[in-house]
């Protein structure tokens, strides 16, 4: 944790939709560092490859879920062809994205 | 001249998408797809999939055939269930409302799909539903090219 920021860095072998509840009533690791009380989320995107529908919508759920604890979520460091994603989805938009961690967390 | 086509057979799963990512991987070096080509590719193929997975079997685990072959300028893709018919290019385009709170979750995988190929047919064949994707080789050349330019030029 830096500041009141919490980075989370996913690794490339990890699909953003895998993570799923264990459990009917477990939770994602997104909504557990959540629940632990985090508002502000840093979602460094830098070892992110490859994205599609299954990542984008586990990403809107949780900027929707933080949203209604008043927080935000933010992400840095996209690879070009998860910028194209999300300029298509029109996420650049919805999402604050930054070309740096640096930049992301200052911008809190 | 190697082998030009060929096809898999899977389990409608999403415990398959794996198995999906290194065919398509084996097809796009065979092509000289750059990886941006390829995971826009994948992307549309991994949309249909999931539909088909999703919707087509609601009742039993059904199959699912993907069959690849290379022509001059492109990789034609077929994917082909015996499921429910559902034609993906007759679904309205989703609404990007930009507001958070109004933004629906979902909805995207088609949309994204047809942008991603530069053509896709549906086609009811008996009892199986035929999707056709089409990935051009041309203008992924053209994009290197571009992309080589603007690296001199920096």
């Amino acid at each position: 944790m830096r500041g009141n920021v919490f980075p989370l860095k996913y690794l490339k072998e990890v699909r953003l939709d895998a993570d799923k509840p264990k459990r009917r009533k477990g939770n994602s690791h997104f909504l557990l560092t959540i629940s632990k009380g985090a508002r502000k989320l840093l979602l460094d995107m830098d070892s992110v490859e490859y994205i599609s529908s299954a990542g984008l919508r586990v990403l809107l759920a949780v900027a929707k879920k933080l949203k209604k604890e008043e927080g935000e979520i933010k992400l840095c460091c996209l690879k070009p062809y998860v910028k194209e994603v999300f300029d298509i989805a029109g996420f650049t938009q919805i999402f604050k994205v930054h070309d740096t961690t640096e930049e992301a967390i200052q911008g809190f | 001249m190697g082998q030009q086509a060929s096809s898999i057979t899977l389990e409608a799963s999403l415990k398959n998408l794996e198995m999906i990512s290194s065919f398509l991987h084996k097809w796009a070096k065979k092509a000289s797809l750059s990886t941006h080509s390829e995971n826009e590719l994948l992307l549309a193929v991994e949309e249909v999939y999931a539909n088909i997975v999703k919707y087509a079997y609601p009742e039993s685990l059904g199959k699912v055939t993907i069959h690849c072959r290379t022509d001059e300028d492109s990789l034609v893709l077929k994917i082909k269930d015996e499921g429910i018919p559902f034609d993906p290019l007759q679904l309205t385009e989703p609404h990007l409302i930009s507001c958070l709170k109004e933004r629906k979750v979902g909805g995207l995988g088609v949309f994204l799909m047809r942008r991603f190929v530069d053509n896709v047919k549906y086609e009811k064949q008996g009892k199986y539903n035929v999707l056709t994707l089409v990935k051009s080789k041309k203008k992924d050349t053209e994009y290197q090219e571009s992309e080589s330019r603007e690296n001199r030029g920096s």
